[in-house]
């Protein structure tokens, strides 16, 4: 699902008609949706408003969400709409290549980031280094 | 139960959390705190602070305050958290500000603007403000960069730490950006400076005002409405 140029209320309405109608007939779990955000230039507070209810329909019934944007700004919007849905099998990805694996792992997407910050700080704790001045 | 989703002794918590801040920091981040109790509970928050202040000082000891500020800002940006970005990119530029007299690169009035571009823009644009200037940096910018998106396998010391960072800042801004979301520079405060002296703060702020000269700082086209 590609969404692109300004994504305002009366885009995002239609949308989120459309893919409720489009995921009544399938079985609940069997599809993952992806969201390409790479042609999006604008996004309204509606049109994100309305985009984080649909993702929290979608959370009962697609097996995984991903959104793939390489704009770090609507990576922030994406990441806001996974977080207040809430939807632990949503997740935000910088491109379709990093979001392949998530879309074929079944792990909550909190427990995935905890893991991974808990095992690298360890590891970063244990390093020693000379003290750099500042510039 | 209340409206904020939080029990009695949860919003115990927060309160303890809040005045603690307050009396450390100098700034309140209700909000935030809120919303990781929220989403971790009382333990899950504990565990995300003490995280925080782990890598925050292993950060600072390794590369100095002001790299370390501006390392976290770039982290926090590739996840798009604009509170984290900006407050940590103030910090870098306070610490820089009380240590050398002079502006860091990143003037926070443009970080929105720059987040509207893509992530490959973004780094030619780092690029051409830390590369010359800060060519150690820019080298760990870079590396980071690399870890980030292009799944560089982490060899030296420093990308083992610069992934920490990395890791750190997108477990935390899953709660930081319920305001990251419509954070603007002047309305987040100096994130990881311990109570900036106001003499500082008015005086970078003077010194940033005086570089932009004419130029008008707002952010055009943030990308929404």
């Amino acid at each position: 699902m590609a969404l692109g140029g300004d994504f305002d209320e009366a885009v995002a309405r239609s949308l989120d008609a459309a893919l409720r109608e489009r995921m009544t007939r399938t079985t609940p779990g069997t599809y993952s949706v992806v969201f390409d955000l790479n042609g999006l230039r604008r996004c309204s507070v509606e049109g994100r408003a309305i985009l984080a209810e649909l993702q929290r329909h979608l959370g009962g019934i697609a097996r995984r969400t991903a959104y793939v944007t390489n704009r770090p700004l609507f990576r922030g919007v994406a990441l806001w709409i996974c977080h207040s849905a809430p939807d632990a099998n949503a997740r935000t990805f910088p491109s379709t290549g990093h979001a392949n694996a998530w879309l074929e792992s079944s792990d909550n997407r909190g427990d995935v980031l905890e893991q991974g910050a808990v095992q690298w700080v360890a590891r970063a704790k244990t390093l020693t280094f000379a003290k750099e001045a500042t510039p | 139960m209340t409206t904020s989703g939080l029990g009695f002794l949860q919003r115990s918590f927060v309160s303890a959390l809040r005045m603690m801040t307050k009396m450390s920091a100098g700034y309140d981040m209700r909000p935030i705190q809120e919303e990781m109790v929220r989403t971790l509970g009382v333990g899950g928050t504990m565990k995300m602070m003490k995280l925080g202040a782990e890598i925050t000082t292993t950060l600072s000891r390794a590369v100095g305050d002001y790299t370390a500020q501006t390392l976290i800002a770039v982290a926090a940006m590739w996840n798009g958290c604009r509170y984290c970005v900006i407050g940590h990119n103030y910090s870098a530029n306070l610490f820089r500000y009380r240590d050398t007299k002079t502006l860091g690169p990143l003037d926070e009035e443009g970080l929105i603007d720059m987040m509207m571009l893509t992530d490959d823009e973004v780094l030619e644009i780092l690029r051409a403000k830390f590369a010359v200037a800060e060519p150690r940096t820019w080298h760990l910018i870079e590396r980071m960069f690399q870890l980030r998106f292009r799944d560089l396998h982490p060899v030296e010391p420093e990308d083992q730490l610069l992934k920490a960072t990395l890791a750190y800042w997108e477990w935390l801004n899953e709660c930081t950006i319920i305001l990251g979301i419509d954070a603007k520079p002047g309305a987040v405060p100096a994130l990881g400076f311990m109570r900036p002296p106001s003499s500082l703060i008015r005086a970078y702020d003077e010194a940033r005002k005086a570089s932009r000269g004419g130029r008008n700082g707002a952010s055009a086209g943030s990308g929404e409405d």
